[in-house]
């Protein structure tokens, strides 16, 4: 027999409620995800969807003043970090767990000389010399290739780009050898061209040391060619996952195939007018009987509005949560629109023609 | 750069000179500004017109007051700031005893103040509306609200009275004996602290709470960070620009003395001369008091806006 397989994070039918003044807001619905050394999961989902608050669960810090109740598992190395003291938990930040956060700019303390805040997952469990901080921040900086790097770390900041900064950050995450990367939107706030360099240096980063990495974006053509597996979230649930190539080329989610509508292709003809989805996510802080999706869904029927879709396997870890699948019309009771709606029929923005 | 620099600096010497010029213009005119005549309130209706002369001679009510102004100032340059009208002391050395008086007790109190309002802001911003911050919060603002003299009766109270543990009111110097000069500087220096921490805990909380929630805090805390050290090492210097703007404050503004305090404790340092000069109508007391505290004020905040480049990289940067 072979050793069960521990997956570096497992996290098992996750429940977050946040605390607001209008009371208990489910933002996680019975979220199910795993990640293995090396691998990279993408999570997508429009704004509003949870992706934060997931990975800010997983990470257990949340806004100081934000009081969250969890239920479910969060397994880090088999360990349920739900269920740990919270001194054992914040003993995993930093070499466990790390987050690289989305705004670089805002990020990074500005009064605190990146040195100092690029070792602080070492300097955070056991004391080290200034000369030995200035060391290992010059290597950690070269090692994501910011240039000079030893000037850069005795600088603050507001000295550096954009780009450079958000390297800055990276290497803190990497400053205390995790297992787990968190990446939130990691470039959004980045030029489109430093975007690149950024998530490609990830890779090489998690190829390297078998990080295991959780990248979200809204923008699910970032995903293409890094992401092993990827999650669709939609109000607070995976409403699809499985293997970049399944899930982007035979989607079965009706929300997926709208996301993906939204996506340029840079292969092909360009598309000038990119459709949005109409409508928008639904209140969490009202319940929800049927499919999340449904108000929005060309799809949906009556029983969309009344009972929670069924997961619907289609193979090699390829999975949805709906009761009309797209591309398995045979075994639904509405025989609809196959097809895509042409670009014209959706609402639409106009976005620049990327350069090919 | 340095070219830069200097233009700058001397900028500023000659802006702080422009403000003391205007306060010594204020003060020389100040016997003028009263009404009435200064000279037959301090001598009396049966004053004889050469007594009123030589009064308004010493006062320099008699001269245009540029002319007196520059009087005065060649004289201080040369250490002569005139004589008190009441106890003919010259006043340099009535000045020269009692600033290290209330500097003494000035000091103290911020570093009281700071010693209260610090740890007490970094808890209640922590936890804001726990039950640590309504505490502090509603402390803070009774203490503010109440008139100062309550606080230093209240200690008079405990400590002289009740316990017997320190002296009510009175002063030795340093170099007499340190033992007691301690022991009589404690109940004033915990009045004025006490006072000034609440406003130090409200302006820094405030900061704080802002601060906390950037998300540079939340990054340092996702490495591990503890609370305290997130507190001390992260959060506390980028919320303490307005703590030291009022530090410096409280400093330079010292020079001028606290009436209140120094009379109820009688502490024999500014406030309590100035308390004596404003009934008596001693100028030549009062006019070099506001001087030498303007001065004092000037250089505080010279003081404090060095400090501001040291906590803040950003603002040297900006500024260069
Ligand atoms: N501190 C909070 N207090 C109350 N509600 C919150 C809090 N944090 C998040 N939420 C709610 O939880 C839901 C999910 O938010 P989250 O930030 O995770 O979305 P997201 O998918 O990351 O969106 P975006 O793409 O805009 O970053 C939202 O409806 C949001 O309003
Ligand atoms: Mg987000």
């Amino acid at each position: 027999m072979t050793p069960p397989h521990i997956p570096v994070l497992d996290v098992r039918s996750l429940h977050t409620h946040i605390h607001t003044a209008g009371g208990p807001l489910h933002v996680l619905h019975g979220v199910s995800l795993t990640i293995d050394a090396g691998e990279c999961l993408g999570v997508v989902g429009e704004s509003g969807s949870g992706k934060s608050v997931l990975a800010r669960t997983v990470l257990g810090v949340h806004g100081r003043t934000v009081r969250v109740e969890n239920t479910g598992r969060v397994l880090l190395h088999g360990d349920d970090l739900l269920d740990i003291d919270p001194r054992q938990r914040r003993r995993r930040l930093g070499g466990g767990i790390t987050m690289v956060h989305q705004d670089p700019m805002t990020s990074l303390n500005p009064v605190v000389r990146v040195v100092d805040q690029v070792t602080e997952s070492l300097t955070n469990r056991t004391r080290m010399g200034r000369r030995e901080r200035l060391r290992v921040a010059t290597e950690l900086l070269a090692a994501v290739d910011v240039p000079d790097p030893e000037r850069r770390a005795r600088a603050y900041p507001h000295e550096l780009s954009g780009g450079l900064r958000q390297r800055v950050g990276i290497a803190a995450a990497l400053a205390g050898d995790p297992a787990l990367l968190l990446a939130d939107e990691p470039t959004t706030a980045l030029d489109v061209t430093v975007q690149r360099t950024v998530l490609d240096l990830m890779d090489r980063h998690r190829a390297a040391r078998g990080l295991a990495t959780l990248l979200i974006t809204h923008d699910i053509g970032l995903l293409y060619g890094r992401a092993e597996r990827i999650a669709v979230m939609y109000a607070g649930r995976i409403v699809e996952t499985g293997p970049t190539e399944a899930v982007t080329g035979r989607p079965v989610h009706p929300y997926t195939v709208a996301l993906l509508r939204s996506v340029p292709r840079v292969t092909g003809e360009l598309r000038r007018v990119l459709p949005t989805i109409p409508g928008s996510p639904p209140d969490l802080a009202l319940p929800i009987a049927g499919c999340p999706f449904a108000p929005r869904c060309e799809r949906a029927s009556a029983v969309c509005g009344t009972a929670p879709p069924p997961r619907v396997d289609v193979g090699e870890g390829h999975s949805a949560h709906c009761h009309h699948p797209v591309g398995r019309e045979t075994t639904s009771t509405t025989a609809s629109v196959v097809v895509p709606k042409p670009a014209s029929a959706a609402t639409g923005t106009v976005v620049e023609e990327a350069a090919p | 750069m340095s070219a830069r620099l200097l233009r700058r600096a001397s900028l500023r010497v000659a802006r702080a000179a422009a403000v003391l010029f205007t306060v010594a213009l204020g003060a020389a005119a100040l016997p003028r500004l009263m009404p009435g005549s200064p000279a037959l309130a301090a001598l009396g209706p049966g004053a004889t017109p050469e007594q009123v002369a030589a009064y308004n001679d010493r006062v320099g009510m008699d001269e245009n007051v540029l002319a007196a102004l520059w009087q005065w100032l060649t004289d201080a340059v040369h250490g002569d700031l005139g004589r008190s009208l009441l106890n003919d002391v010259p006043v340099a050395t009535e000045l020269g005893d009692r600033i290290p008086v209330t500097l003494e007790l000035f000091l103290t109190a911020q570093i009281v103040a700071l010693a209260v309002a610090v740890p007490v802001a970094l808890r209640s911003a922590w936890k804001p509306g726990g039950v640590f911050d309504r505490v502090a919060t509603t402390g803070a603002f009774v203490v503010t609200a109440a008139p100062g003299f309550v606080l230093g009766l209240l200690l008079i109270y405990v400590a002289a009275v009740q316990m017997r543990v320190l002296p009510a009111t009175g002063w030795v110097r340093f170099t007499d004996d340190p033992v007691e000069n301690l022991r009589h500087l404690v109940l004033p220096a915990l009045t004025l602290g006490l006072t000034e921490a609440a406003v130090f805990t409200r302006t820094l909380r405030v900061q704080l709470m802002d601060t906390l929630d950037q998300p540079y805090i939340a990054a340092a805390r996702g490495r591990g960070m503890s609370t305290r050290r997130l507190l001390t090492r992260r959060a506390l210097r980028p919320s303490s620009l307005p703590l030291v703007t009022l530090v410096g404050l409280g400093i330079g503004t010292s020079l001028g003395g606290s009436v209140l305090v120094e009379t109820l404790f009688a502490v024999p340092g500014i406030g309590s001369l100035v308390a004596t000069a404003i009934a008596g109508r001693d100028f030549p007391v009062l006019r070099a008091v506001i001087v030498v505290s303007a001065a004092g004020v000037v250089a505080a905040t010279l003081a404090v806006d060095l400090l501001y480049r040291r906590l803040d990289p950003r603002i040297a940067d900006a500024r260069r």
